[in-house]
Order: structure tokens, then sequence, then C-alpha cells
């Protein structure tokens, strides 16, 4: 018997074998892959709750997941909420971990990553895709954080929609200092 | 400490993204949340703990799938090896079909691993098929790369 007959046979007795085992284990791999997105499922994870810290641009940030990818690490960040958003403050989160985690790693880390919003009601995940901040921007940012908690930004930003305000425990305090939100 | 040596988290910086006046607030009078805010935070804790546990338990199946017999047995750690994972990633892993086949594959490698490493004319064999797959492979990575950088 040829080794091309035997290699065939092989082939046909993985094929069966591969078909047998992933009935079996489908649902159970579906389950702790729920709500990512399809090109992260069966991907390498790198990190998992990890802190990295960048000493050069002094950011710190605790990652949730990360997966190795062809187009580098790819960062994933999960978010309880009602209703199904992703925020600025999202990006903003993510873009510094991108940095840390390459500062301390020298890794590359894509510049695009993944929101997965779980529903706080049914539970349910949804995955969206969000393209990270560059490095100045998060520098920039982070300079005015330093500025504005040290009590040198005259008048700070307030939430984009004063509904964002219902939320807060500084409200009455806002509204007494600034005198535009109601 | 300055104030250039402070290390800012990526928390907090995100919380500039939400409102500015509510992290001055909160370095002034102190970190206030409401009892919705404390509800939501608990909520938020118990979700991360189970998605930690999935992290674990994807990592767990990902350090099974480690005896790779084509790595491994048949072909070791070569430009064949590397042209058939890119083409795991760049095909397989974006269709639904290609990530069944993956976990299939890896579901039955180690079995099939153990059985081959009595058999060196069964691992001839099989290099002899890897091969041919390996180059199949790399002629269509060669190509979707051309195609998404072209």
């Amino acid at each position: 018997m040829g080794d091309g007959v035997v290699a065939l046979i092989l082939l046909i007795a993985f094929v069966a074998s591969a078909i047998l085992f992933a009935r079996s284990r489908s649902s159970q791999i579906d389950d702790i892959e729920r709500g990512l997105p399809a090109e992260l499922r069966g991907a390498e994870i790198a990190y998992a709750e990890r802190t990295f810290r960048s000493h050069r641009h002094r950011l710190v940030a605790r990652l949730d997941r990360a997966y190795r990818t062809p187009a580098g690490v790819q960062l994933v960040e999960l978010k309880t909420r009602p209703r199904d958003a992703v925020y600025m403050s999202d990006v903003i989160e993510l873009s510094t971990q991108r940095i840390a985690l390459q500062d301390e790693t020298g890794e590359t880390v894509s510049d695009e990553a993944w929101v997965v919003v779980q529903n706080s009601r049914s539970g349910s995940r949804r995955p969206s895709r969000v393209r990270l901040l560059g490095l100045s921007e998060i520098a920039a940012m982070r300079e005015r954080y330093v500025a504005v908690v040290h009590g040198r930004v005259g008048r700070p930003a307030p939430a984009r929609t004063p509904s964002q305000c219902d939320q807060c425990a500084h409200k009455a305090r806002c509204g007494a200092k600034y005198q535009d939100r109601a | 400490m300055t104030d250039r040596d402070e290390f800012v988290s990526a928390s907090e910086l995100a919380r500039m993204g939400y409102c500015e006046r509510q992290v001055a607030f909160d370095a002034s009078h102190g970190q206030r949340v409401t009892v919705e805010q404390e509800r939501a935070r608990d909520r938020g804790l118990k979700a991360h703990a189970v998605f930690y546990d999935e992290s674990r338990r994807i990592a767990a199946a990902s350090a099974a799938k480690g005896r790779c017999f084509i790595a491994t047995l048949a072909l070791g750690e070569c430009d064949d090896t590397r042209a058939l994972r890119a083409f795991r990633d760049l095909y397989l892993r974006r269709s639904a079909c290609g990530r069944w086949f993956v976990g299939a594959y890896y579901a039955t490698s180690p079995a099939l691993c153990c059985w081959l490493e009595t058999r060196p004319r069964a691992i001839r064999a099989l290099r002899w098929l890897l091969r041919g797959l390996a180059r199949a492979a790399g002629a269509a990575v060669v190509l979707k790369v051309g195609r998404d950088h072209g």
C-alpha cells in the first residue's frame, strides 16, 4: 500500500471522527464564546484580566480579554448596560489599554477593538467593533485629566446630554455651580 | 510626586469621555455613587467574573490544542506549518464552516497524535499529504494577502 493511499485513509478517518467530536462539543464551545464576533471565535486568548503599565506615558490599564490574531493583539472589553450602546468612554478605555499593553510587552496591538455589551436585563451579548484613538490623543487626554483633577481647568466640559446627568451623584452641586444643567 | 509622574488608569481617563465635571467634583468632594450606580457596579462585577471564567475555559481549551500533530509530529516548525496556520487564520476562522472545521480539528488532533506516535509509516504518509496541502494553503494565503493589501 503506497503512502498516498495510507494518507487518504487517514484523511477520511480524521474527517469522520472530527464530525463526531464537533457535534458533541459545539454547544459547549458556543456557550463560552457567546457574544463574540465571528473573527475571534476559536482564536487564541493572549491575556485575560491583566494589568499593564506604560512607564513612558504614565498610564495603567487592566484589560478584560485580548486575543492574538494575524492583525496583532485584539482587545475585548465587556460592558453591562440596559441597552446596546457603545460610548466614547469605551474607546478611550480601550485606547489606553492598547498603549499600556504595547509598551509593556512590545507586542503589536490592533487599532481596532471590540466592545461586548451584555444586556443587564436579558443577559444577551452583542459585539461592536471600534477604532481606537492614537497615542497623541490619549497623551493629551491624560494631561487634561491631571489638570482637571488638580483644579487647573476653569470650566470642565459637562456630559454631552443632560440625560446623562440623571444618575450622577453630583447633579445638584453641578447645577448650583454651573447653572447650565437643570 | 509631580503631575507628570502620576499613573493615570484607563478607567479614570474613560470618565473624561463621559463628563469632565464629574471627574472634577470627584477630585474635590470625593467619589460619590448613587444607589443605582452601586447596583450597576455590582452587576458589572458579577458579569466580569463570569467573563473571566469563560476566558480561562477558552484558554484551557487552547492549551489542550497544544499538541497539534501537524506542527509537532509530521512537519515540525517550518514554512509549511506557518502556511497552514496562516490559512487557518485568514480563511477558516472567517466562516462558520471554517471555524467548525478548526474546532473539530483541535478536538480530534490530540487523540490522533497519540495514535500516530508509534506509527512512523503513517507519519510519513501524513507528511506527504500535508506538504501538498501546505503548498496549496501558501498559495491561497499569498492571494488573500495580495488582495487585502493591493
